[in-house]
């Protein structure tokens, strides 16, 4: 795939390639067999770092990736830091792990990494990430201090960027030909996403692929967006994405046909997909240390607290995802209809269709631990 | 004052229209009311002189006992879409809060040593008030320190004067959370612990932005002290993080050289333009959309580009400006929880008063207060039990969190350090 060129570089070649290739899962065949590494890791303590360390070794070596490049880390810290399920932290059961986020940052400093953002739209606030670590409970020094040239950055509005920058999705997009992004999302030579490994309500799973659709600022794309413009401030979801009621601000491209379904379990699975196919992920990294099952957040009930005690990581996000989906039970090819996807279309499927990647095992190339030994089922 | 016992009134009970006996005062024996505020002194020559022979002081509302303050508050709470189930939004989204611990807090500021009755207009006479609702009322007017006025719906006062059950029950719960209150009257005397102080006229052109901002900032759970500059004392911004100046005139020079000596020794201002010019040098720190921040001593200040005229905003900047490394209290499936941190006056116990102003415990999603500081032990107060109980504690670094089991209307959380 793209992971030995620049952001630009790739997205020149795809711009091109979209030109030529036809819509079909075909073009996801192209080129060699995408690498994934599974690890077991039973807890956040001394075994993480050199766990990471490994897998990265397994997959060609961080240096080679990062060395003198500005990395963008998505991480997954998905709704207000106050909610958690019980009294668990909520990096036991749906945010990645802080430690997981610093192991990260200190090995693609280690690697050579010119510079490294931390990214995430944090909930309804203009506030500094790093406030929005502290209401987690986490100390953000101990993320910034992981690496030399560390940056947090809340994505969920314009940021510290002086406009929006425009991805386009190769293809056209299943909805959505182009998104209106946090600079952060350009101004970076390469891409991680660095989730949680957990069910999703709407989505069926959420890995390194759903973790995106939090790139979208809610200035534009959440229900606080504005008509026109973008709104100055976050505020609330995106609940505009999920119901497709309204568009996002006129400022930024429209859906590409809005008579299609307004269903969330037809549009999130096509959104997320677009946008992973505009903004490529460089690296995938799923974390299931501890997690939970059932849903993507405290809110999803019933959900339980688990412990999967593994991390999967891989150079391409659709085959990453496609071997967390293995081992957390589920089939990664699985259709609308089967579960995960009882009641949703999947997500790693309409990535496929756009050229992001295969989601077929015997595509993949795995390393590590044997899916059969890091299975963890999440429906019991 | 109709008729005023020796020994100073306690709690008060707002006299029900409905109760035309005098025999209904029997229903105060045993409680700690002993205060009746009467709607007016037609027509009640019996209860006052039942009262007399009960020693139960009587009142008009307009006329409290000397050495109390009586303000009008409202009825704590979730507040609900009038005409609607459902529960209205504040600025955030999350469901809008009614509570008086601002008015009781600012009027205990103003006259310190005295006793704050706080009361509100009596519920419609179709309204029916759960008893959690009026739990909450009570909740809140004590845990800042203050007395709330009891007041019953017209369903419970019937209820109780004809000794229905149901009513009676309610009502002898209502009477056991104004006892626990009761007991623990010293609790009012405890001062805040505070990390920022609002400082403010609280009057005139600044009344309600300064009031409002209060109660919001209530809202965010920023431990904010309150200091009325009239009668400042430079002594008041001691152990401070940061000092709020909302006002739109410029402070006198006094306050002005007070608060500038504050932030020179480390302390943090928060003000409007209408503060004058700032001293210092513009600070290096990552630009904020609505303050220019500057350095002088060892100091901040972050001054406003324009007068705040959003107090809840001004609310949200401020406890950003000043950081959530700073918060004393911060809770975890708290959405419906107000706290409230005091001191003892030897220093050596925290207590944070916690208000569900929801009115029921969520036993599927418990809340989790995280509490700065280092403690060595953690219990409970409720109004259910007498005694505390004793809660666990994960310790942090600089700071515990106690799992609080569900609490229905109140928990004090009392840390030992």
């Amino acid at each position: 795939m793209h992971n030995n060129c620049t952001r630009r570089q790739w997205l020149a070649a795809a711009a091109g390639a979209a030109l030529t290739r036809p819509f079909t899962t075909a073009s996801a065949a192209v080129g060699p067999m995408p690498r994934v590494a599974i690890a077991k890791c039973p807890t956040y303590g001394p075994e993480l770092l050199p766990a990471m360390q490994r897998m990265f070794d397994q997959l060609g070596g961080l240096e080679r990736m990062v060395k003198g490049k500005t990395v963008a880390i998505k991480v997954n810290m998905t709704g207000d830091t106050s909610y958690r399920m019980g009294h668990l932290p909520a990096e036991d059961t749906h945010y990645t792990h802080p430690r997981v986020i610093g192991a990260t940052v200190h090995l693609m400093g280690r690697a050579g990494a010119r510079r490294v953002r931390v990214l995430e739209s944090c909930w309804s606030t203009s506030g500094p990430f790093e406030e929005f670590m502290l209401q987690a409970n986490w100390e953000p020094r101990d993320i910034l201090n992981a690496a030399p040239r560390v940056e947090l950055e809340n994505t969920n509005y314009l940021g510290r960027g002086s406009k929006y920058v425009r991805l386009a999705t190769p293809k056209g997009g299943h909805m959505f030909r182009a998104f209106d992004l946090n600079h952060s999302y350009q101004d970076c030579d390469f891409f991680v996403s660095l989730a949680k490994m957990k069910d999703h309500l709407t989505a069926g799973v959420t890995l390194s692929i759903k973790n995106c659709f939090g790139i979208l600022p809610v200035t534009i794309y959440g229900d606080g967006a504005g008509v026109d413009e973008p709104a100055v401030e976050p505020h609330g979801g995106r609940g505009i994405m999920h119901a497709g009621n309204r568009q996002p601000s006129k400022s930024a491209p429209s859906e590409n046909d809005p008579k299609t379904p307004r269903e969330d379990t037809y549009r999130i699975p096509r959104i997320i997909a677009d946008i992973v196919a505009a903004r490529p992920i460089d690296l995938a990294i799923v974390e299931g240390v501890r997690s939970m099952a059932g849903g993507e957040g405290p809110w999803a009930k019933p959900s339980r607290a688990i412990r999967p005690g593994v991390i999967v990581a891989g150079t391409n996000c659709v085959a990453t995802d496609a071997v967390c989906m293995a081992v957390m039970g589920y089939d990664p090819m699985a259709m609308r209809g089967t579960a995960p996807f009882e009641k949703c279309d999947s997500t790693l499927q309409l990535a496929e269709e756009l050229g992001v990647g295969p989601r077929d095992l015997k595509r993949i190339e795995l390393v590590g631990t044997p899916v059969r030994e890091a299975l963890f089922r999440y429906r019991v | 004052m109709l008729y005023n016992r020796p020994v100073h009134p306690n709690w008060p009970l707002r006299w029900p229209v409905e109760w035309r006996d005098a025999g209904a005062l029997d229903l105060l024996k045993g409680t700690p009311l002993d205060c009746v505020l009467l709607p007016s002194t037609d027509g009640y020559q019996s209860v006052v002189e039942r009262a007399r022979q009960l020693d139960i002081a009587v009142c008009d509302g307009d006329h409290p006992p000397a050495g109390v303050e009586m303000v009008k508050g409202e009825w704590p709470g979730i507040r609900m879409t009038p005409g609607q189930g459902d529960a209205a939004s504040g600025p955030t989204g999350a469901p809008w809060i009614d509570s008086n611990g601002w008015l009781v807090r600012l009027t205990r500021a103003r006259k310190p040593g005295g006793t704050v009755w706080v009361a509100a207009d009596p519920p419609k006479s179709n309204e029916i008030v759960p008893l959690s609702r009026h739990l909450v009322a009570v909740a809140d007017g004590a845990a800042h320190g203050g007395r709330w006025v009891v007041t019953l719906d017209k369903d419970l006062a019937t209820g109780v004067a004809a000794r229905k059950t149901g009513s009676v029950d309610a009502w002898k719960k209502l009477m056991g959370a104004v006892a626990f209150f009761a007991a623990h009257r010293e609790w009012s005397t405890w001062p805040v612990d505070a990390v920022l102080s609002v400082v403010s006229t609280f009057a005139g052109d600044n009344e309600f932005f300064s009031h409002e901002l209060l109660n919001l900032m209530a809202r965010t759970n920023i431990s904010y002290g309150i200091v009325e500059i009239a009668g400042f004392r430079p002594e008041a911004l001691a152990g401070l993080r940061a000092a709020l100046y909302p006002d739109v005139q410029p402070p006198a020079a006094e306050v002005r050289q007070a608060v500038l000596s504050f932030v020179e020794r480390g302390g943090l201002l928060i003000a409007g333009p209408k503060w004058g010019d700032a001293p210092g040098r513009p600070s290096a720190e990552e630009p904020h959309p609505r303050y220019a921040l500057r350095r002088f001593g060892k100091g901040r200040i972050a001054m406003a580009h324009k007068q705040p005229e959003d107090p809840y905003e001004m609310a949200q900047d401020a406890q950003i400006l000043l950081s959530h490394r700073y918060d004393l209290v911060r809770f975890f499936n708290g959405f419906l929880l107000g706290g409230y941190s005091t001191v003892s006056p030897d220093g050596k116990r925290r207590l944070t008063h916690i208000v569900n102003y929801g009115g029921g415990a969520d036993p599927d999603d418990p809340a989790t207060a995280r509490i700065a500081g280092r403690f060595r032990s953690a219990r409970l107060w409720s109004c259910e039990s007498p005694q505390a109980q004793r809660l666990e504690m994960v310790v942090q670094k600089e700071s515990v969190e106690v799992h609080l089991p569900g609490l229905a209307v109140y928990g004090g959380v009392e840390l030992e350090a």
